[in-house]
């Protein structure tokens, strides 16, 4: 099946919106990434990736109400599609299917 | 409270640069972010983070298509319907960089071509710039003069000097004089650093850099000052002040306030203060200035400062701000009339220079304005052989462009548009060139200072940052860009664009003579000149070089030695002798050949008026003449025993000059010379007096024991290694408190003719260049010929022609440009040529052979540069060129 190219990146963001349900946002969306996985998101990157998802449609967006804390500006709040669900579990399917594959005692266990 | 703003900058930039339906939420976003950042980590921060975040919005990764300044802009100029300019000018910029790509050998020629010309003439306008520079740097350079003397006898002898006290009356009699400097020269001292013990712990030979002058030096003249009180600097008697380098020099340290240093042997010096070291664009270079009232002493003469006499002392005058010169020429007329008897007012005429004139001053100066002007108009030249080639490239180029002006004329562009693209295309070039060429320049400089040692050349490429070279450099940018570019631009821009499309771009204007083939006649034009110049220069410097000067050079050491002690002089004559290797040893004050002279005034026969010519004096012991050579007409040689000094050779052209016909018919009569009558017992052939002389010289030879100041050493050749060790060691043994110092004179004739060696060099180097130019020209417009009439040659040769034919057709027409370039480049050549050479009494003519070989030469190199295109031309099957019409 052919289905749009997911980068690691961008799949991060995905998740991240759709652990915010209708709370995702640019700011938002940077700062749970942060708590979630440790690395500090830029901004920009988050911004450029949520309009890049968009744009292949698996984020659907719209403005939501004005906030006294943003100076009155409003916020765009994005929500996962269909498509965007529909990709998010293929990749866990497939990632399910890999680990399955693999025999119990072929990965070295790590002392950390 | 009000609400933490973000920085108003990064925000300005924001709202500028982002996409403005992406604005909002971006900026909400940042902002919320700029008040968590403010509650954690406080404002300064914060604000860093938001000027950040700002900045990464704006990446290049972000893309073009969000929130990228590119698109914003254009939305912007899009939006308010005017004309794209934008987009135009990245369009132009885009194709601009792929023609040039596609055609990368030929831009490389061009830029490189461009760059080498561009680079030689920047070198050449810092040279002059650097040379224009000189003494302007003081403040009061402008109404600062340097006041001369000319004696006026038979015919005016101008000096560099004044009357003694005439700059103390100056500073206390006028009250427009604001403060007046004399000073006086120091053409060899001895220095010497005392070791406390009685002894000396190092010594050394100064000269040119010393000098006696008076605490107003500091007044008139800008010097930066290090250590020590300058107001009471150089007022005492046996104080002076150092430069930092010499300070160094002498006590290794800059800490020398106070201590002492030893002038020849003979007085002590107290160290009172330090400059900093002088610009290089300075003629005053001193670097140990002694107190003026140390003079007196010195010279053991008490009265000298209230002495009006000859001219003897430097004298600068500073005038008041608003006085005119006028008014100190008055006064020197005024002071020259009260102080002097009728007589010698009528000989000492005194006269001023301006300070920032002093430098180019013809016999004050070494760097005199005509001089300076050839060479802005070389380096002219060579911006304008560059640009020639430039453009000459850049129209052989056009013709590929010509379906791209079709179709740009078809959808709308206008002329001026299609000029503007060009014209683009053309300060891109320029722009790397001027690059390359700034890189070349600085990369040069190092040689060329070098070869200015004596003046202590610092040019640097740095040097165009000053006000005045910026606004030259601006100007030589944009006259290149709209030189180089406005034709081929023009041409561009002619095509028609019906024929362009058809693909019959050539339709070829201007008959038989092209402005491209007039290029190339300017360009042959240049080249010759040069060639003519590099061989006339050439041949006159080997001639000065070789040409028999009238005596012996040849393995002849000169050994400076300390005057006024004769015994010692004798011991060390006779020390000499014993040297295996020494074949003859002369005392004397000059060799025969010397550029520093003065003529002396003299009366012949007992006549009571002096003669109306001076003479110029050799002094000599009875070896002089043998050992340098000269050639005795008649009588016989001083005499050896000639202790009373009582005998003199006189020269032929002395012969001519008072009208005595036979040599023999002087001999035994008297010459009055410095108040001593002397018998004329020997006459002498001519001899070079002078380097630069204008006719040969009456000249005397003379026996004057107290003014030997140099041993004249007849080597043998072949075991020199062995003899100069022995003869320094000698030295050293005799004179243990001075320093030795030796060359041998053809070594030091070759350094009178340093500044022709140098002209010489420099002009090689650029001659090289205009030809290499000239070279990338002529290659340029041999393809472009080749290109454009490969149907005809297909044609020719399809009716029969051979390829020698073909070539001819090539040949013929390079030799027409060639001709036309050469007849005015010679006679022009011609004209200079023989002007510069009237410098010279031994000089070569400027024959026929030199232009004939100037135009071999230029053949030559025209028939290698074009040979390889044409012989291509003519041997390509005639089927390739008309097949496809």
């Amino acid at each position: 099946m052919k289905r749009t190219y997911l980068g690691e990146f961008e799949e991060l963001v995905l998740l991240t919106v759709a652990v915010l349900k209708e709370k995702a946002y640019g700011v938002a969306i940077a700062d749970e990434l942060q708590n979630q996985t440790g690395r500090s998101a830029n901004i920009s990157a988050v911004h450029a990736a949520l309009h890049r998802l968009e744009e292949k449609g698996m984020l659907a967006s719209h403005l939501g109400e004005a906030t006294a804390e943003r100076g009155g500006r409003r916020k765009r709040l994005f929500v996962v599609t269909a498509l965007g669900s529909a990709t998010l579990s293929e990749i866990k399917e497939m990632r399910n299917r890999l680990w399955n594959a693999i025999g119990p005692d072929t990965l070295i266990p790590t002392t950390i | 409270m009000n609400p933490p703003r973000p920085p108003r900058w990064a925000d300005a930039l924001l709202r500028l640069l982002c996409t403005p339906h992406l604005l909002e939420e971006v900026q909400g976003d940042l902002y919320e972010r700029f008040l968590a950042d403010y509650l954690a980590f406080g404002r300064k921060e914060a604000s860093r983070r938001y000027s950040l975040n700002v900045i990464g919005f704006l990446r290049l990764r972000f893309g073009f298509e969000r929130a990228g300044w590119s698109k914003a802009l254009r939305t912007r100029t899009n939006s308010n319907h005017q004309t794209p300019y934008l987009a135009m000018f990245n369009n132009y910029f885009k194709i601009a960089l792929r023609n040039l790509w596609r055609n990368r050998t030929t831009s490389i020629v061009s830029i490189l071509g461009l760059s080498v010309g561009l680079a030689s003439g920047l070198v050449i306008f810092l040279l002059v710039g650097y040379l224009f520079s000189f003494n302007r740097y003081h403040a009061k350079s402008e109404r600062t003069y340097w006041v001369v003397t000319d004696i006026v006898n038979d015919k005016p002898q101008p000096t560099d000097v004044t009357p003694r006290p005439l700059g103390q009356v100056l500073r206390d009699e006028y009250p427009f004089v604001e403060s007046a400097v004399r000073l006086n020269n120091v053409f060899g001292a001895l220095v010497s650093v005392p070791d406390g013990k009685g002894g000396m712990s190092k010594k050394f030979e100064e000269s040119r850099n010393i000098c006696f002058t008076e605490p107003e030096y500091f007044k008139v003249f800008d010097s930066e000052w290090a250590a020590g009180d300058q107001r009471a600097a150089l007022s005492a008697p046996n104080t002076v002040v150092l430069s930092r380098e010499y300070a160094e020099k002498y006590f290794a340290t800059d800490q020398a306030i106070g201590k002492i240093l030893r002038l020849d042997n003979k007085t002590d010096l107290t160290v009172t203060g330090i400059i900093e070291n002088p610009p290089s664009n300075t003629q005053l270079r001193y670097d140990v200035l002694i107190s003026y009232s140390t003079l007196p002493g010195l010279w053991n003469e008490p009265g000298m400062m209230q002495t009006w006499g000859e001219p003897i002392t430097m004298c600068w005058v500073a005038l008041k701000e608003g006085a005119g010169v006028a008014q100190l020429d008055q006064a020197l007329a005024e002071i020259t009339r009260k102080r002097y008897n009728a007589k010698d007012a009528g000989t000492y005429k005194m006269r001023t220079i301006p300070l920032h004139e002093m430098f180019h001053m013809p016999g004050f100066g070494p760097a005199p304005r005509p001089i300076l002007y050839a060479l802005i108009v070389v380096g002219l030249f060579l911006v304008i052989a560059a640009c020639v080639n430039f453009i000459n490239l850049a129209t052989a180029q056009a013709i590929r462009r010509s379906k791209e002006v079709g179709v740009r004329k078809t959808m709308g562009s206008s002329r001026a548009q299609l000029i503007g693209q060009f014209m683009l295309e053309t300060a891109i070039l320029c722009g790397a060139a001027f690059v390359i060429a700034l890189l070349l320049t600085q990369l040069n400089l190092p040689m060329l200072n070098g070869a200015l040692w004596m003046l202590r050349a610092d040019i640097s490429v740095l040097n165009l940052l000053n006000y005045n070279a910026l606004w030259w450099f601006g100007s030589l940018v944009v006259l290149v860009i709209v030189l180089a570019g406005l034709y081929p631009s023009a041409v561009l821009a002619r095509f028609n664009p019906v024929a362009a499309l058809k693909g019959k771009p050539g339709a070829q204007r201007g008959g038989r003579f092209s402005v491209r083939r007039s290029l190339v006649v300017v360009q042959f034009f240049i080249t010759q000149l040069f060639i003519i110049g590099v061989i006339v220069m050439s041949a006159q410097v080997k001639h000065l070089k070789t040409a028999d000067p009238g005596f012996d050079r040849e393995a002849i050491l000169m050994v400076g030695i300390p005057g006024g002690n004769a015994a010692r002089n004798d011991a060390w004559a006779n020390q000499l002798g014993t040297i295996p290797g020494v074949r003859a040893v002369a005392l004397g004050a000059e060799p025969p050949m010397s550029q520093m002279d003065a003529d002396e005034p003299f009366t012949f026969d007992h006549r009571t008026e002096k003669e109306k010519f001076q003479v110029r004096v050799r002094m000599g012991d009875d070896h002089y003449v043998p050992v340098f050579g000269l050639k005795m007409l008649a009588g016989r040689n001083l005499e050896s025993g000639d202790t009373s000094r009582r005998e003199a050779l006189v020269n032929q052209a002395m012969l001519k000059q008072l009208g005595v016909g036979k040599p023999t018919d002087i001999l035994n009569k008297d010459i009055r010379l410095w108040d001593r009558e002397r018998t004329v017992v020997g006459v002498i052939k001519d001899f070079n007096l002078d380097p630069l002389s204008n006719s040969a010289q009456p000249a005397v030879v003379i026996n004057e024991p107290a003014a030997y100041t140099m041993t004249a050493i007849k080597l043998q050749t072949g075991t020199m290694d062995v003899t100069l060790p022995r003869i320094e060691k000698a030295w050293n043994a005799l004179f243990p408190e001075n320093v030795y110092h030796s060359g041998f004179l053809e070594d030091k004739i070759n350094d009178f003719y340093s500044t022709e060696q140098i002209l010489l060099d420099l002009i090689r180097v650029f001659s090289a260049i205009a030809i290499l130019i000239g070279c990338l020209g002529l290659y340029g417009l041999v393809t472009f010929m080749a290109e454009s009439r490969s149907k005809e040659i297909g044609v020719r040769k399809v009716l029969g022609a051979t390829e020698n034919q073909v070539l001819w057709t090539f040949g013929r027409d390079f030799g027409r440009l060639l001709v036309i370039g050469f007849v005015p480049a010679a006679a022009l050549g011609w004209f200079l040529m023989s002007n510069w050479l009237q410098r010279y009494t031994y000089r070569i003519d400027v024959g026929w052979w030199i232009f004939a070989l100037t135009i071999g030469v230029t053949a030559l190199i025209t028939i290698l540069t074009i040979s390889v295109q044409s012989m291509r031309a003519a041997r390509t099957n005639p089927v390739l060129s008309l097949r496809s019409e």
